[in-house]
């Protein structure tokens, strides 16, 4: 037989020769593992996110090779100030990240469509909500509160420790959050005689080419009508580099009714109260000289510590209803 | 021996002679090269990582398509993204999951890249819309998470939280 015929059968013979890679190492029998990697990716690319999310969950093997598609943005937990999406950051059944987690539940877990999260089916009340039957805070691009982060904030707060928060990342711990306590030199006289510990978070936010605002939050705890109360007490510094405002600008909530913007930039207005969740909105500083930069504060009361959250934790959450949020969207305030 | 003619004599991995016509055997890139080199097969052709039944099923896919025309790289493209399936290729692909995973094996391995689109396609329909749980059971994929692990997962990627 001819020398090159030869090395042409012998090039059949040897499958090495055509196999792209090695094959991924997991149980012979089992026909999906048996595949080399470059077909189980060519599967993966005819799935939806959701789904190839589910099939990367299935084991360790597949779990430690794809990790990066569970790190997919679109499955993040949606806060509204970073996406400015409110398709996204709404409990729509098209969303990927709700297509994924509706696909997740199962005897132990379920999704609710307030708090975008699987909750125990112990937790769960009639119509796909849970029994906090309230929605999600948003309060800066880093800091999106579910009830069940206000409770644990509450229990940092009165330095309560609960069995149960040690499933979770510890707050203290958390960089977004530092713990101030009244010796601190930093702690603020005005919320000396109100509270013993509060947490602070600050962040930076260039939210438009021409918008920069400094974000600083303090959560503490105070008394409303002899009730205690949560309170979110936001500081924004905000500098705008060239006006007027764009009238097509993304609007930037201070409370889930008022956009932040035109209302610091509106020359009539030094303070307010937002008629539906009782924000309270101040202008802190008179506008420097350029009218260039505003201090603003914004404290929202996120309401009591009884479990369920009441309804000044409800007035203070992201719309739900993606009609009406449509429309304050477009109007912006 | 080789078959005479148009016919071309392939040899499966448990030593089986199956008989093809090389239009048919064409459908696989790697023999079309193969044949292109050679001018005329004279020997037997080897398959040597693919068995009888298995090796059937695909001439059988090859038959039925030889004279789909070739498709273009855009064609192609489309093709991939969707998982639509027409309905003889679905009815072929109605077998048990060893058989099907060795179509796609034998598929990748004679380089037939619509065969190898149908079985991906197969399996990707079998994958969609399930949860995990599903899917380990349609597959026979062994849990080797804990249920702690799996809470934390969950709870490391904001995806669940309980009081």
């Amino acid at each position: 037989m001819d020398q090159h015929i030869k090395d042409l059968i012998n090039a059949v013979r040897h499958p090495r020769a055509c196999w792209k890679s090695s094959r991924i190492p997991n149980s012979p029998r089992n026909g999906l593992f048996r595949l080399p990697p470059h077909l189980l990716e060519r599967i993966l690319e005819l799935l939806p996110l959701s789904s190839q999310a589910c099939l990367v969950l299935t084991c360790h093997t597949l779990y430690r090779i794809y990790t990066p598609i569970l790190q997919d943005h679109r499955l993040r937990f949606p806060r509204l100030l970073a996406n400015r999406d409110p398709t996204i950051s709404l409990g729509q059944a098209n969303v990927p990240r709700n297509i994924f987690l509706r696909q997740l539940q199962n005897h132990k877990w379920s999704f609710c469509e307030a708090c975008l999260k699987l909750h125990p089916r112990t937790e769960m009340a009639e119509g796909n909500l849970c029994h906090a039957h309230a929605g999600i805070v948003d309060l800066c691009p880093c800091l999106t509160l579910t009830p069940r982060d206000k409770f644990r904030l509450v229990r940092v707060l009165r330095n309560i420790s609960n069995a149960k928060d040690r499933r979770h990342y510890s707050i203290e711990q958390d960089p977004r959050f530092e713990v101030l306590t009244d010796r601190d030199p930093r702690f603020p006289q005005w919320m000396v005689k109100k509270c013993l510990r509060a947490l602070f978070h600050r962040c930076t936010v260039h939210y438009h080419a021409n918008v920069w605002m400094d974000v600083r939050i303090r959560f503490y705890l105070a008394s409303k009508h002899k009730i205690p109360i949560l309170v979110a007490h936001t500081d924004y510094k905000v500098t705008l580099y060239s006006r007027p405002l764009l009238a097509s600008m993304t609007p930037y909530f201070a409370c889930p009714h008022r956009s932040l913007l035109p209302w610091a930039f509106h020359r009539h207005w030094h303070s307010s109260d937002c008629l539906v969740c009782d924000a309270w909105l101040r202008l802190n500083r008179i506008p420097d000289i350029d009218g260039k930069e505003r201090d603003v504060h914004v404290v929202r009361d996120l309401g009591g510590f009884r479990w369920p959250p009441d309804i000044r934790w409800e007035q203070q959450c992201r719309l739900r209803d993606p009609v009406s949020y449509k429309r304050l969207w477009v109007n912006g305030t | 021996m080789a078959a005479a003619g148009n016919l071309l004599t392939f040899v499966s991995a448990d030593n089986v002679h199956i008989e093809v016509e090389r239009d048919v055997a064409e459908r696989s890139l790697l023999i079309k090269n193969m044949l292109e080199d050679l001018g005329e097969a004279t020997e037997d052709i080897p398959i040597p990582n693919v068995n009888e039944p298995v090796l059937r099923k695909v001439i059988e896919w090859c038959r039925h398509h030889k004279n789909d025309p070739p498709a273009s790289t855009e064609d192609e493209d489309s093709r991939r993204k969707t998982t639509d399936i027409d309905e003889w290729d679905q009815k072929f692909t109605q077998v048990d999951q060893e058989m099907l995973f060795e179509i796609i094996l034998a598929a990748n391995y004679l380089d037939i890249k619509g065969l190898l689109d149908v079985g991906c396609k197969t399996v990707a329909n079998m994958i969609k819309g399930k949860s995990p749980e599903e899917i380990r059971k349609t597959f026979n994929i062994q849990n080797d998470f804990t249920p702690e692990e799996e809470d934390q997962i969950r709870r490391e990627n904001e995806w669940a939280e309980d009081r």
